[in-house]
């Protein structure tokens, strides 16, 4: 795969990142129950994505992406 | 009984003591009489120490206090720190290895000196710099806030909010002239990992002593006699506010002047990206943190101001020690973030604003740099005395003047076509709009200030770098910014 389309992949993954974290965010989890974790739904997708996100951003790293 | 101040203020005390030690002696061995030295500590951080300065600088006192505060008096609102702090690193990757590159090759310490040479204007430098103040001493203002709250309640009010203003910000503004990006350096590396180690055995403990299950008990009690706090409706924020909130403050991550110092304090371009990728593990750090304010809801109802729950609640809770550290690593998150703004504040000062009109010799620049920063620090210090917003507040405003730089950077080193004209008109309108559209028409259409500003912003600098494209500067200039002619 060439250098810029490493480029564009990793900024489609950026973006819908964003989305998620924002939309299914208000969405599926806006809402008071159920407690997963001891965290309401809310915070608790929050911080799945958290981790999500580190993730996606290792793998971009070892894949060279925006060197 | 003694008075818990008795045990809480000799170790918050102690706490500033260790940070000025540090802070003076991570200039030993070292020469401060250039520049690079002391701005970006000669571009020699390792991945360990970016992580702690990316982490515990972002990690201020609206983690400590605002956050619980906000959590506290409004609710699941709150959250959108961590998707913001989460986003806005994911959005800084793309940007750090080429941002390192550049600053390398021009030897630049700060964000106006790489806006005036790229776009060949020393009036965007100066506009630049104007912005970067506004930022540094908005924020500031926040972190200065908190340390007055935190010093007074650590004293049983026997140090007075402005009292305990001037002794921290006295302190850092000398190691910081003392020692520099290095001095914030491992300064956030020991605040960072003290603030980790203290908010999560702080956290549970405070929220186990109201609710004898925890997080799950206090969340199922919350969900069911107060619900409106679980959701973003019930507090308060519209949709499309939460949203705007998120992506604003996301991209005005790369904006801030602070960060780009310390992306060029990094030892090499994959340093950066290494440690950019790492950092959002951090943010783990504010939400025991951020539930001590859920837990104060149904516990402590009417506190006045909120951004003191974390405190109530903590002083009720934790053995005196534990407070006592608790208070120490509040101030450390306050202080971890204020140093880079003042080193920011008074280094572009001397830098974009004085020596591009008075043509200084480098050791003066040096010398005034770090001189420059005593009176910035003062300044920022003298109006966190007056209180003038709530912490979150404060920052959400700060953000929203910030992000009108994204289009500048995006053109710096992503369009050749951008012109001087088209980045001074777009950020000019968009600085004006976000400043009218926070303090005359509060966020029109319950969209975030900035995003308005950003949206118009950005449409004129395109419109107006295409309107003015033969006057871009020299094509040795633009060609220096993009990766084929940029060496690592």
């Amino acid at each position: 795969m060439t250098k810029k389309a490493k480029w564009w992949t990793g900024i489609g993954l950026m973006v819908l990142c964003y989305a998620l974290i924002c939309w299914p965010g208000l969405l599926l989890f806006n809402k008071p129950t159920p407690i997963i974790a001891g965290l309401p739904p809310f915070a608790f997708a929050n911080h799945v994505m958290v981790l999500v996100v580190v993730g996606i951003m290792v793998l971009l790293y070892k894949w060279g992406v925006a060197e | 009984m003694t008075p818990y101040w008795h045990v809480t203020l000799p170790m918050t005390l102690a706490y500033i003591v260790i940070a000025l030690v540090i802070g003076v002696f991570a200039a030993r061995g070292k020469v401060m009489a250039r520049i690079e030295t002391w701005a970006v500590a000669a571009r020699g951080l390792g991945v360990f120490v970016l992580f702690f300065l990316f982490g515990a600088g972002a990690i201020s006192a609206y983690t400590f206090l605002g956050a619980p505060g906000w959590g506290y008096s409004t609710g699941a609102n709150i959250f959108y720190v961590t998707a913001y702090l989460t986003l806005g690193y994911f959005t800084v990757f793309f940007f750090a290895g080429r941002l390192w590159r550049v600053g390398n090759k021009f030897h630049f310490v700060t964000q106006a000196s790489a806006f005036r040479h790229r776009y060949d204007s020393p009036t965007l430098g100066v506009i630049t710099a104007v912005i970067a103040w506004l930022a540094c001493i908005g924020y500031g203002i926040t972190q200065g806030m908190g340390v007055g709250y935190i010093l007074n309640f650590a004293s049983g009010g026997l140090i007075p909010f402005w009292g305990g203003v001037t002794i921290v910000y006295g302190v850092m503004a000398t190691y910081i002239a003392v020692s520099g990006l290095r001095a914030i350096g491992w300064t956030n590396t020991f605040q960072g990992i003290m603030m980790a180690i203290v908010a999560w055995i702080a956290g549970p403990m405070v929220v186990h002593h109201f609710y004898a299950g925890g997080f799950g008990t206090l969340f199922s009690r919350l969900a069911t006699e107060a619900p409106k706090f679980l959701t973003l409706a019930g507090s308060g924020w519209s949709t499309q506010f939460w949203v705007t909130c998120v992506v604003v403050c996301a991209l005005g991550i790369i904006c801030w002047p602070t960060f780009w110092i310390m992306f060029w304090g990094a030892k090499s371009a994959k340093v950066l990206r290494r440690s950019v990728a790492l950092v959002p593990l951090y943010w783990f750090v504010m939400l025991p943190m951020i539930i001590i304010g859920f837990a104060g809801i149904l516990v402590k109802p009417g506190v006045i101001p909120a951004d003191t729950i974390a405190m109530k609640m903590s002083l009720d809770a934790l053995p005196l020690g534990l407070t006592g550290l608790l208070f120490a690593a509040t101030l450390a998150a306050a202080m971890s973030s204020c140093e880079i703004l003042i080193l920011t504040a008074g280094l572009t000062t001397v830098v974009d604003c004085v020596s591009p009109f008075t043509h200084l010799k480098p050791e003066t620049i040096t010398k005034w740099s770090r001189l420059a920063v005593l009176p910035f620090a003062a300044i920022i210090g003298a109006i966190s005395v007056t209180k003038p917003a709530t912490l979150v507040g404060m920052l959400l405003m700060t953000y929203g003047w910030l992000v009108q730089l994204f289009p500048l950077i995006v053109g710096t080193l992503f369009w050749k076509g951008a012109t001087k004209y088209g980045a001074i008109a777009g950020t000019a309108t968009g600085l004006v709009i976000s400043i009218l559209f926070t303090k005359v028409w509060p966020n029109p259409l319950g969209i975030h200030a900035g995003m308005w500003g950003l949206v118009i912003n950005a449409i004129l600098f395109v419109v107006v770098s295409l309107l003015t494209k033969d006057k871009l500067p020299s094509k040795e200039i633009i060609d220096g910014y993009f990766p084929e002619k940029v060496e690592a």
